[in-house]
């Protein structure tokens, strides 16, 4: 089988710091950068709102993006420094959810946006065994803040 | 703004229609190009919009043909079992769904109507 090699020039792909509050409805999060692009922070937080909807569903599904319905943030402008992260759940299916996603620099929203999310039952391409412990795990790190692997 | 109406407005703007070419009867998929990321987007639109617990595959009958199998192999008549995993719907859309199976996604905004009166029902 062909190998496919992802080069990010990131160290690693957890793109959150910590999970500070979570509930049904609300979780929040922080994260610090170091001067990177935009679409860095907004990874940061589809990944907040997507461990959002995977604590909702007890890690039992597989959970993805499927759209970013709007986001606005500063044109031209890099991500750096100190960020707070938060996100609400607007509205769901069993299979869909819709949030809104918010990161904030010194009180001030820097980006902010409506995600659709969608969550599937886990497969033989989404295996439960590797990617439930997987995702599980990080989960708990970051909920007590000790940096993942 | 009744349910119909409400629906209306919300695939309309979900799908980007400007005229309204939108009746009872619309086909969503068929006629209206309506995609699986698209009915994702409905669903939570109706959850928001109406306050009621929304199932996909019950909302948007993805297991209607597999529902059709099931009946088959068990021996039973499909109307009834169709009708026992889709109370929303009346005998008479259930055997016109069956009628027409073949000719592609059978779902109409009707159905939708159908799924949301039944589910506020139990609200």
């Amino acid at each position: 089988m062909a190998e496919i090699v992802i080069n990010t020039g990131l160290h690693g792909f957890v793109m959150l710091d910590s999970v500070v509050e979570v509930s049904t409805s609300h979780i929040a999060g922080a994260r610090s950068f170091s001067d990177v692009p935009f679409y860095i922070g907004l990874e940061s937080l589809a990944q907040l709102g997507a461990y959002h909807i995977r604590y909702l569903t007890g890690f039992t599904r597989h959970v993805f993006l499927i759209k970013i319905i709007h986001c606005s943030f500063p044109a031209g402008k890099g991500v750096d420094g100190e960020y707070f992260l938060s996100g609400n759940l607007l509205s769901q299916s069993d299979s869909s959810f819709h949030c809104r996603l918010k990161m904030e620099k010194e009180n001030k929203t820097f980006m902010e946006g409506e995600f659709l999310f969608a969550a599937v039952d886990y497969d033989h391409n989404f295996q439960s065994e590797r990617l439930r412990h997987h995702y599980t795990k990080v989960f708990s790190c970051l909920h007590r803040d000790i940096k993942p692997d | 703004m009744d349910t119909l109406g409400e629906i209306k407005k919300i695939i309309m703007e979900l799908l980007d229609l400007e005229d309204d070419p939108i009746t009872p009867d619309t086909y969503l998929i068929k006629e209206l190009g309506a995609e699986s990321i698209d009915l994702l987007e409905l669903a939570v639109a109706i959850n928001s919009r109406f306050k009621i617990a929304v199932k996909d595959e019950d909302i948007f009958l993805t297991r209607f043909r597999l529902y059709l199998t099931e009946a088959t192999q068990k021996g039973m008549d499909n109307a009834p079992y169709i009708a026992g995993k889709y109370p929303h719907l009346t005998n008479g859309r259930i055997a016109e769904i069956i009628t027409h199976i073949s000719e592609g996604p059978q779902l109409k905004v009707k159905d939708l109507v159908s799924y949301i009166t039944n589910q506020s029902k139990g609200a």
